[in-house]
Formats: structure tokens, sequence, C-alpha cells
């Protein structure tokens, strides 16, 4: 915040009200009760980045003063992790605040440029990288058992037990596609009918809502993704969507309904409850493996789902391998760094959060650090490499597999 | 045909604003058995009473109506004016149009429509009023006074000073509560102990208090002047007569500084024989029945028999439960101290050397586990000491309120740790509460004292280099702010006891959202609960530091000398009675009494000329308290409850729904 004078013609007092609903939160409307103590700006990874950190954003935005607050790259350094919110003692929803401040700025001043041309870049392609949208099955093409893509079972009218959505990053970043593989190979070796959506999946609408760009105009480009999504994966008659990646098990759970306007007509189940379900039922059979690791929360998945317990309980029911926490672990996790689209908007600080918590997975002497989201795990993969960190970066699906198949 | 006045209240614009109160005494007065009908802008003052008794003086009217505020407010205060114009004071009733109706809406001409209907109802159902004669019933002269906290203690002195018998009933082994493991005391930093003591000392010795420590009450039946309270004495294991608290047992015990002990809230071990600390009242021997070896297996040498040159050890002793007798409760059940365990950000029970507020008092303490030097889990003197305030309170994700006391004893702690260690101290706050006598003097002295404030939440406590780090924003600068320091004071916030609601249904009070017991106004009745003859003093009813629990401990012990002061009081005629002309003893209504008032009787009568006997209920006048439930879950119509009949209730309801909308 720069220093000087404010004055009434800074303050425009209707700024709060005007925020208005985005997905569900209305926006702003709770920042008149925050009590200004600091918990959220010691809390966020990126504060120290940050020209206004999120309690003085929360008091500008109190204040009305949007011209400076929405130019700034402030907004645009939150993770939306909601370490902020987790700790708020008032409540205050922050991080869908400042999903609608985004949103405001676009409004008001346009996106940045970055963002600009994500929104564009899933306009034309329906993914987050622009790749042609059929290279989105390229993961599974030389798999021995290649689960069949959701047009062939809707044209074979074969019944599935789940379809699978992978998500932008497993799918088009071949650095992870060992992920989507690794999940697919555990429900194959389940005996789990799957299909994949293949090109047919569209981007989820994380990036978009991440981005500011949800809205869009004259059409809502989250809309469009949704009903497409919705739609494709009903026409399959499938009971049950399988969702491995954390922001887009979080954007189907808690904002697909919403904007669909009815029921989903089917069940979203995140990878990690999926496999819970089958080793409680005996379907899989971990051999052992003497490893010591450490679970990181992903964001999406833990503190903002509530999905703690599962990715654990896998972990546990692999004999022999013993799980160390992190003192920051649950509701307390550190992001690793790779959300709230930083990557894209401030690569350095993206790395500086990840090598902070690498190095809280590293000093549990755990062998390895395993999470279970493709942004995790290339975050804290990048930090490992950059910082020579003796300490092995996976997926929960990958050792689970590893354990289920005695590789 | 009745004789009816009916009264329409303004109540200043309050029903006025809303309602029209002219149309309503308009449309009153075409009402059967009306001969009167008025609005009056405040009913409640003296020409508005007089205007209604000479009413009646004038048009001989024999019931009365007045539409107005709640009953709640002023029924009493019409009843007496009934009364004083020479009428019987239930020939009253209330049609509430302010809370029920002008409050509620804007809409002038619905809130008209609903207040012609409440009146309708009200006349319909005045009409069938019966004359009631108010009961007279005796006051008790002895109190229960629960908690033996200084706010307990407080309120058994000055009733029993004031010539009454109390019962001091205190559920750990030693009076005293939380005050006695306080080192000093705010701002005026008296030791709290030299001040406490002596009252614990006179509590236990004054003649009109009888000590029940170690005792829990497990029922209260009755009613105000009369309440039975059944009170259980746990086992000591050790005779009380005999006792002469030596401590030898203590010595002899196997377990001897092996069990973490309450008082020093764990940071010292005591055996499962024990004192609970050299200034305990009663000084007595208890025997934890949950770690004594003998009680648990059944296999211990039990050497503190042995030890007991008194033979005052028995391990056969039984909980014993004793009935008492009283007019007036006291619950003065006190606080915990929140558990911060749950807020993982602060490594409590994880992190060493990250303790609570009650253990930096027993760390500072003379009589405490160091002997009163404030030292690390590696004994050594530690170089920066940090206070985090607020935990647990101020916050939605645990108890929304403010703790009160919190502000003041991290700032005594402050103070303390200056003058002992000489370290560094910190104290990281949101705002400083300091608003009692004395209280921002003595933040100002701290501030003197070279204690560093940084104002904003300590977010976590992180471990680095062997030290805890504690972070946060100071907010006043905006910049993120990382102290080490070699310990971490949390400043625990207040709760409720964690069995406050099996107490309150023990006891008959209520609960607010906070989990407290709640008072029977806020601010005009702050110690009363809604159940008569039970008071409220201390931290059971919410945060208090020492002067306000005491405070409110001669308040309430003021209430209860009030209540004794006389020697009948006058009950509640409004209740269930049974028609045994029409009763045939099937007693559903004994199981759904809250009250236990109902039970059966055998009556004799003569059938065709042939005596016979049968069962029927009957109702204890003086336990009833007119709730309705019997009257209810009759099935034959025999139980009926006065001033609430079925005849006057559907007379109500029936003007309500089947009259003429008006």
């Amino acid at each position: 915040m720069s220093p000087g004078r404010i004055t009434l013609d800074d303050m425009d007092s209707q700024f709060l009200g005007s925020l208005g609903n985005h997905l569900g939160t209305k926006v702003g409307a709770d920042f008149a009760n925050c009590i200004q103590c600091g918990a959220c700006t010691a809390s966020c990874p990126s504060a120290h980045a940050m020209d206004d950190p999120p309690r003085r954003l929360v008091r500008m935005a109190s204040l009305g003063l949007w011209k400076e607050m929405l130019s700034g790259r402030s907004i645009w350094q939150c993770l939306t992790c909601a370490s902020c919110q987790a700790r708020c003692p008032r409540g205050i929803e922050i991080t869908g605040g400042m999903l609608g401040l985004r949103r405001e700025a676009g409004r008001r001043l346009g996106l940045p440029e970055g963002m600009a041309r994500l929104a564009s870049t899933v306009d034309g392609a329906r993914n987050i990288t622009g790749d042609a949208n059929e290279n989105r099955a390229l993961w599974c093409d030389d798999m021995d058992v290649r689960p069949p893509a959701v047009v062939e079972v809707v044209q074979s009218g074969v019944r599935v037990d789940a379809v699978y959505f992978a998500g932008c990053v497993a799918s088009l970043f071949p650095a992870v596609y060992s992920i989507p593989r690794s999940v697919s190979g555990v429900l194959a070796a389940a005996g789990v009918n799957l299909a994949v959506m293949a090109g047919e999946e569209w981007c989820c609408g994380f990036p978009l809502i991440g981005a500011g760009a949800a809205d869009g105009s004259p059409v809502n480009r989250l809309e469009t993704l949704v009903r497409h999504n919705v739609e494709v994966v009903k026409r399959t008659g499938a009971a049950r969507l399988l969702v491995s990646c954390p922001s887009c098990y979080h954007t189907w759970k808690h904002t697909y309904e919403k904007v669909y306007g009815a029921g989903l007509g089917f069940e979203i189940v995140h990878s990690t409850q999926f496999f819970t379900e089958l080793l409680d039922g005996k379907r899989l059979n971990p051999q052992p493996r003497e490893i010591a690791v450490t679970y990181h929360d992903p964001c999406d998945l833990g503190r903002k789902s509530g999905i703690f317990d599962e990715p654990r309980a896998v972990l546990k029911a692999i004999p022999g391998l013993e799980l160390i926490e992190m003192r920051f672990h649950g509701m307390d996790s550190k992001c690793c760094g790779g959300g709230g689209n930083l990557e894209m908007n401030d690569p350095a600080l993206s790395g500086e959060v990840a090598k902070s918590r690498l190095a809280q997975a590293c000093d549990t002497g755990a062998a390895v650090v395993v999470s279970s989201c493709q942004q995790c795990k290339r975050t804290l993969q990048g930090a490992a490499r950059k910082e020579k960190a003796r300490i092995k970066v996976q997926d929960v699906a990958e050792i689970l597999l590893q354990a289920v198949s005695g590789e | 045909m009745r004789r009816i006045g009916v009264y329409v209240c303004h109540c200043g614009s309050n029903i006025a604003g809303t309602v029209d109160c002219g149309a309503v005494a308009g449309y009153a007065a075409g009402l059967d058995g009306v001969v009167t009908s008025k609005d009056y802008t405040y009913t409640c003052s003296d020409p508005g009473q007089e205007m209604i008794r000479e009413d009646i003086r004038r048009l001989n009217l024999d019931r009365i109506v007045v539409a107005a505020c709640s009953p709640r407010m002023h029924e009493i205060t019409f009843r007496e004016t009934v009364k004083s114009a020479g009428l019987n004071p239930y020939y009253l009733q209330v049609a509430n149009i302010r809370e029920h109706v002008s409050w509620v809406t804007k809409d002038r001409e619905e809130a008209t429509r609903k207040a012609k209907d409440l009146v309708r109802a009200a006349v319909a159902r005045v009409a069938l009023h019966d004359a009631l004669d108010v009961p007279v019933i005796p006051v008790n002269h002895q109190a229960v006074v629960v908690g033996g906290g200084i706010a307990g203690i407080q309120a058994a002195l000055d009733i029993a000073d004031a010539g009454h018998k109390v019962y001091l009933v205190e559920r750990d082994p030693s009076i005293g509560g939380h005050m006695a493991q306080l080192d000093k005391t705010f701002p005026t930093l008296d030791c709290s102990a030299c001040i406490l003591t002596p009252k614990m000392v006179d509590a236990a010795h004054h003649p009109n208090i009888e000590l029940l420590s170690y005792s829990e009450v497990v029922d209260v039946s009755g009613y105000v002047g009369n309440f039975t309270v059944k009170v259980r004495r746990k086992p000591r294991y050790v005779d009380e007569a005999a006792c002469s608290g030596c401590g030898e047992c203590a010595s002899a015990c196997v377990l001897k500084n092996r069990v973490p002990g309450e008082f020093d809230r764990g940071l010292s071990k005591r055996g499962a024989a024990y004192i609970p600390f050299p200034q305990a009242v009663p000084l007595k021997a208890v025997i934890d029945a949950k770690t004594c070896l003998f009680l648990t297996r059944r296999k211990c040498t039990r050497k503190c028999e042995s030890a007991c040159a008194r033979g005052a050890i028995d391990l056969n002793q039984k909980a014993e439960d004793i009935e008492i007798n009283a007019g007036a409760i006291v619950l003065a059940t006190g606080y915990e101290l929140f558990d911060p365990s749950g807020l993982t950000q602060y490594g409590y029970g994880i992190l060493p050397n990250v303790i609570d507020g009650l253990q930096f008092e027993r760390l500072v303490n003379a009589s405490g586990p160091t002997r009163g030097r404030i030292l690390t889990d590696k004994g050594e003197q530690p170089e920066s000491i940090a206070f985090l305030h607020c935990i647990g309170s101020r916050d939605t994700n645990n108890n929304r309120y403010c703790s009160r006391v919190c502000c003041m004893y991290s700032m005594k702690q402050a103070h303390l740790a200056r003058e002992k260690t000489g370290a560094e101290v910190y104290e990281f706050y949101i705002d400083v509460r300091a608003s009692g006598k004395g209280y921002e003097e003595f933040y100002e002295r701290v501030q003197g004292e070279g204690v560093h404030f940084i104002r904003g939440k300590a977010a976590e406590i992180l471990e680095r280099d062997g030290r805890l780090v504690i972070r946060a924003e100071d907010t006043l600068l905006g910049r993120l702010i990382e102290i080490p320091v070699d310990m971490a004071v949390l400043g625990t916030g207040l709760v409720p006891h964690a069995n406050a609601r099996d107490l309150a249904r023990i006891f008959h009070v209520s609960v607010g959202a906070d989990g407290f017991f709640t008072e029977a106004h806020p601010k005009l009745r702050p110690v009363d609960t809604n159940t008569a003859g039970v008071f409220l003093a201390g931290a059971c009813q919410g945060p208090k530091d020492i002067p306000e629990s005491v405070a409110q401990a001669g308040a309430a012990a003021a209430k209860v000398c009030a209540l004794f002061s006389m020697d009948s009081m006058e009950g509640e005629p409004a209740v269930a009675f049974v028609d045994d002309s029409r009763c045939t003893g099937c007693m559903w209504c004994e199981p759904v009494c809250p009250y236990k008032a109902i039970g059966p009787e055998t009556v004799a009568e003569k059938v065709q000329g042939i005596a016979v006997e049968r069962t029927v209920a009957r109702v204890n006048a003086a336990l009833c308290r007119g709730c309705g439930a019997c009257a209810a879950a009759c099935r034959d119509n025999a139980m009926n409850l006065k001033h609430f009949t079925n005849e006057q209730v559907l007379a109500e309801v029936d003007a309500l729904c089947l009259g003429n909308r008006s």
C-alpha cells in the first residue's frame, strides 16, 4: 500500500456491496467483521512477498480503496490454499473473497496478461496447455490394459463402474503421467471397470476460477465447461465419477451443482476414497514395503474438502510402511506452492513456497514425501531437484500400485 | 353475563406506532360481555391503573383484559391493580400486542387485525376465569452452595454470617478452586493464596457452614423455599474425622511421584494417596480410585495403611448419599481452562515449553513444582518468553466470546517473568482489554517495565534450532515477525465445565449458546436463574475475574438472605388438579410430570350403596409448577390446570379460529 493520505475520493463506500455473489460466496460480505489481528497474514505462505498481505487487503476492500488494491499484484499472489481462512478467528471467507476480488479486477481493470491468455487458451483448446484435446489420453495409450474412452463405452453400450476425470495437468504433463496410469492400474487390479474421458474431457474450470475469468462474457465460461462435462458423464450412465486431481475434485464437488443448477445424478469420488473402499473390501492386496514416508495434504483435498483420513488409510494399509507426520499436517498443512495459478503469475514465489514445504518434509527423515495431487508432486519434485534433496516425491496412487503389483 | 373492561395500551409509540389502538378498542367494545373499552397511552402508569380501578368500581366490572406488552412484563402489575379494586387478581387476562404484534411487523393493517384477534381471544377466555387463592408455602432457611471456589466460599460466608445454615458442596477434595492455583492477582499483585486461604479456613470453621468436600449434587427436587438436594459424598478412602493431614500415607504410597497432579496441572507428580496441596481445606488425605493399585486391581501392599498411625485409611469406604432440605441454592461451579491441544498450530502437548496460563501460575508460584523458579523443561531459566493472547477465545473456531481475564493475567505473568528472570518478554495480542479498576494503569506499568507488546495474533509456533519461534504479523507495522523464545505461554481462555449441561438439568437452569449458565435477565436479574430459588455466582455464568466473582457471590447471598427474611411466601395457584369423578387411575400422568408432583391415591366411595376403593391420581400442589404436561396426557379429561383449564384454553382457541375475522 502506498504511503500518503487517504481521502474520501479514494474510498468507494459502494465497493464491498458491489462485489455480489461468486460461486456461492457473498464476496466480502463478512470483511466488516475483521478485527485486523493478522493471523491470516502470518499463516499465508506468500504474504512475505505481497505488497498488501491478506489482512491489509481485507482492510482496503472494507474501506473501498479498490483502485489501488485491484491494480496491485498481491491478489494474484494468493495460493488459494485457505490457510488464512482456517485460522481466521472471525471465520471470514478470505479465500472465496480473494477469488471474487480477482474477478472484480478483471471486470474493472482487465485481467493480467497471463490470466487473459489462460482464459483464451481454455476457450480455444478446452485445456490449460493449448494442446489438441485428443492428446488427453496419451498417458494410457501404451498401457497393457487400456481403459476405454467414454465415446467407445457409449457406442458399445458397455456399463462401467466409474468414469475417470484425469484433469489437465495429469493428462498433458508427461512428467506426471504416472499418476493417472497408477490410478487406473490400481482400479484394474481390483477389477473395477473404468472409462476415461479422453478427448471428451474439458478443463474442469478450476484454473479459470483462479484466474478471475470464470464468468466470461457473453458466454459464461465455467457454465460451458460444467454443462459439457456433466453431460458426457451422464451419457455413460456410470454411477460414479472418479477424480484424482484435488483441484478438479474440489470444483466438481463444491461448484458443479451450483453452476449446473440441479443434482448431477452421479457421485463424485476422489481416488483415495475409492482406494480406501477397495482396501476395506479386500479387493486389493498390498505387499509389504519397508519404507518411511511422510504425507503432504493437498490444500484442495484436505483443508478445503476435508479429506484427511483416506489417503493416510491407504498408506497405512501397506504393511511395513511407516507414516511420519510433518509438524504441520491436516488442517495445518502448508501449501506446496502450486495453488492459485501462482506458478503462472509468479514462478519464483511458487518455487520458494515449494522449497519451504519440502524442507518440512525432509525434516521428518522420511524417504518419500507422498501426496495425492499431481500439482503438489510437480512443485515438490521441482524443489527437490533444485535443492538436490534426498527425498523422493510420489503420489499415493503410485506407491499403492507398487505395493499391489509387488514391484 | 360478565361485565368485562378492555384496555388497549399504546405503550407510547411502541404499540400505537404500528397498531391502530383506537380501532382495536372500538372493535372490542362490540364483543360479548364487554362493558367498556378504552385505549390509553401508558396503561401501566399510575393514572392508567387508576383508570382501570375507577372503571371497576363505577361500572361494576368483574373481568379485565389489558392489551399491552408481554405478560412477563406487567401481568403482576395489573393483577395488583385488579386486586386493589377488590377483584380476584386472576380475573385479569393480558393480550400481548407488543412483542407478538407491533414489534414484529411494520404492516399497520395486519398488526391492527392481529391485535383485534388477540383481544377477542382474551375476552372469550377471561369470561371463564375462576377466582384463585394464592397458597402460602413455608421457606426453609438453609442454603446449599455448590462449588467451593472463591465465588462459592464468599457466598457461603455471606449467607452464614447472616445467621443461616449453609451446606458448601465441593466436587474436589479441597475447596479453593482455581484461585488457590494462582500466584499473584492482577492488578494489585496480592498473593492469591494469602488472601484466599483465610477465607477457606473461615468457611471450614464457620459454625453455620457445613463443608461437604469431595461431594457432588446428584439430584434436586422441590421448589423455592423447599428444595431437597441429594448430595453424593464420594469415598475418599480416608476417614475424614481420623485423618490429621500429616501426609504419611502420601509418602508411603507405592505410586508416589508417579501420577500427574491436578493442582500443578501435570507439572508435578503425586501418588494415588495424596494431600491435594499444602493449604488444602479440609487438610485431609485422599486416595485416587482411578490410579490406586488396590482399588483398581486389588494388588497392592497397602503401605498407606501401615503408614497411618491413626488408622484413618479405609479402602472399603463407599459412596454415601445424603439429603439436605434447603430453601435456596447458589450455583458457583466455576469454569475450566480451555484445552489448547486442538489448536495444533501452537504445538501444545507436542512442543516442549509451550504451556497454558495456569501451568505458568504453578511454575511461578513458590509452592509450585519449581519452588517459584521459572524454568524450561531442561531446568534452565528462559532468556525470552512469549505470551500469546486469545487462545481459544474471540475465535469462531472455538469460543466466540472474550474470556475477559486473559489480557490481564498475561500481563501480570509478563510482569512476574520480567521481575523473576529479567527475560525478554513478548505479548502477542489482538486488543488489550483492561477495563477494570486499576487495570489500564497496570497495562501502562507493564509497558514501562520493558515488555514488548506486538499487536498481532500469533498464528503458529515453529521449532527452530531448539527454540520456539512465534510467527505473527506486527499489524501496526504491517510486517511479518518471527520471535525466537525459550518458553511460550498460551493465554488460554475460560470455558464452561464439561458437565455444565448435566448440572443445568439437575438444577433446572438454562445454558446459553456459549455453554455457561444463563441468568434470568442479562441486565436486571444477573444472579437469578429462571428457576426461583436457584442463584448464580462466579464464572459458571460467564468468564469473570476475582473481584467480579466475589461481587456476584455477595449479590447471590443477598438474594438468598432476602428470601430467608420471609418465613413463608406466596406459591403458584395455577396448578394441576384432578376431577376424581372422571379419573380412572391409569396414572399416565405420573411419568410425564417433570416435577414428580403426581402420585396415586386410594379413595373410598360408595357405588350403589356398596363401599369400594379405587385409585385416582393426586397432584401435590406444592410440587406442581403448572406446566400442564399431565393435562395434555390425561385420556379421561380428568386432569386440568387451574388458570389454563381446558375450557378456558379452548374458548381462547375457538375465539381465535372460529370467531369472525376482524
